[in-house]
């Protein structure tokens, strides 16, 4: 009897589950199928697709606790949140300050420590000059970092330099702004 | 690949498969396979985070991202199984980049973590 119930339940289907965002922010989800769409915007929320049915996806609630114990890799195996690294240059060169140049063997330590660990450098500029020179300007920074970090025995196919230009403003100011706090490389070990 | 239990086998175009361990690279165009005591998680170059449960199948269909601009994009098959996706910096540039299908359903984010699951074929 169980059995029989158990296998007109199980016709094969594809579900998703929305989980809280970090800090609680909105976020949302649209599955579409054959037989429509569903939007799910809830913690926790939860749409079921059957194969092959033309009707509508339909939407209940997960309960938390059994969905950690049914999927649990899904949630012991997620990597540890990556840690953020900022480094500040002199001004209009790829040279260092003197204090951002001693954070580097602890990004290093901090990048060996994590599983299958790697960083990413991005370099930033203030908004002095053209965004075209701009651009090369910080990929430099980026790529110097980069290169002092493979000096110290870090995988070089681990690291990855990009610049961002003058896009991501620490201090938002306006055009032709001289701005120490902007012309830095962020390091994000992940 | 950041963590890897068990039988996780990248599957070429070619055919060849291939155990993964922790630091290994995936490649666009091939396939990620888990055991039935498999499961593994990969952080792609925008920072997307996957995570696969044990009987799964994933398709790396397309990954382009553009580090300057973040503009890119991310197509993922999920053939059977269980995943866990983070959206990363392509999700958050432009969300309809991002999409992810099953043999049922497609599914489109706007800035999420969620849980996906696909029924084996009978």
């Amino acid at each position: 009897m169980l059995a029989c119930a158990l296998a007109a339940c199980s016709t094969p289907a594809t579900r998703v589950v929305l989980l809280p965002q970090d800090g609680g922010t909105p976020s949302s989800v649209v599955v579409r199928s054959k037989g429509g769409e569903q939007v799910i915007d809830q913690p926790y929320q939860r749409v079921t697709a059957p194969r092959d049915s033309l009707k509508a996806p339909t939407l209940d609630q997960a309960d938390p606790s059994a969905l950690r114990q049914a999927l649990a890799p899904l949630f012991t195996l997620a990597p540890p949140t990556p840690q953020n690294f900022t480094l500040y240059f002199d001004l209009g060169g790829t040279a260092l300050t003197g204090e951002s140049q001693r954070l580097l063997p602890e990004v290093l330590t901090a990048a060996l420590a994590r599983q299958g660990g790697d960083i990413v450098v991005t370099g930033h500029t203030d908004t002095r000059g053209a965004a075209g020179p701009n651009d090369s300007l910080s990929l430099r920074r980026a790529q110097e970092v980069r290169q002092l970090l493979l000096g110290k025995g870090f995988p070089a196919y681990r690291i990855e330099a990009a610049g961002r230009g003058e896009r991501e403003l620490a201090v938002p100011t306006a055009d032709e702004v001289d701005e120490p706090a902007n012309r830095r490389v962020t390091i994000q070990v992940r | 690949m950041k963590s890897v239990e068990g039988e996780v086998l990248a599957v070429r175009a070619n055919g060849s498969t291939l155990q993964l361990q922790p630091g290994d690279a995936v490649n666009p165009l091939e396939k990620i396979q888990t055991g039935p005591n498999g499961a593994a998680s990969v952080r792609l170059r925008d920072g997307t985070v996957l995570v696969l449960g044990p009987r799964s199948q994933l398709d790396l269909k397309q990954f382009r991202f553009n580090t300057t601009t973040h503009e890119g994009n991310v197509m993922l098959s999920l053939l059977q199984g269980s995943m866990r996706m983070v959206s990363g910096l392509i999700a958050k540039k432009s969300p309809d980049a991002v999409r992810i299908d099953t043999p049922t359903a497609t599914i489109g984010i706007r800035g999420t973590d969620f849980i996906v699951t696909a029924d084996a074929q009978q």
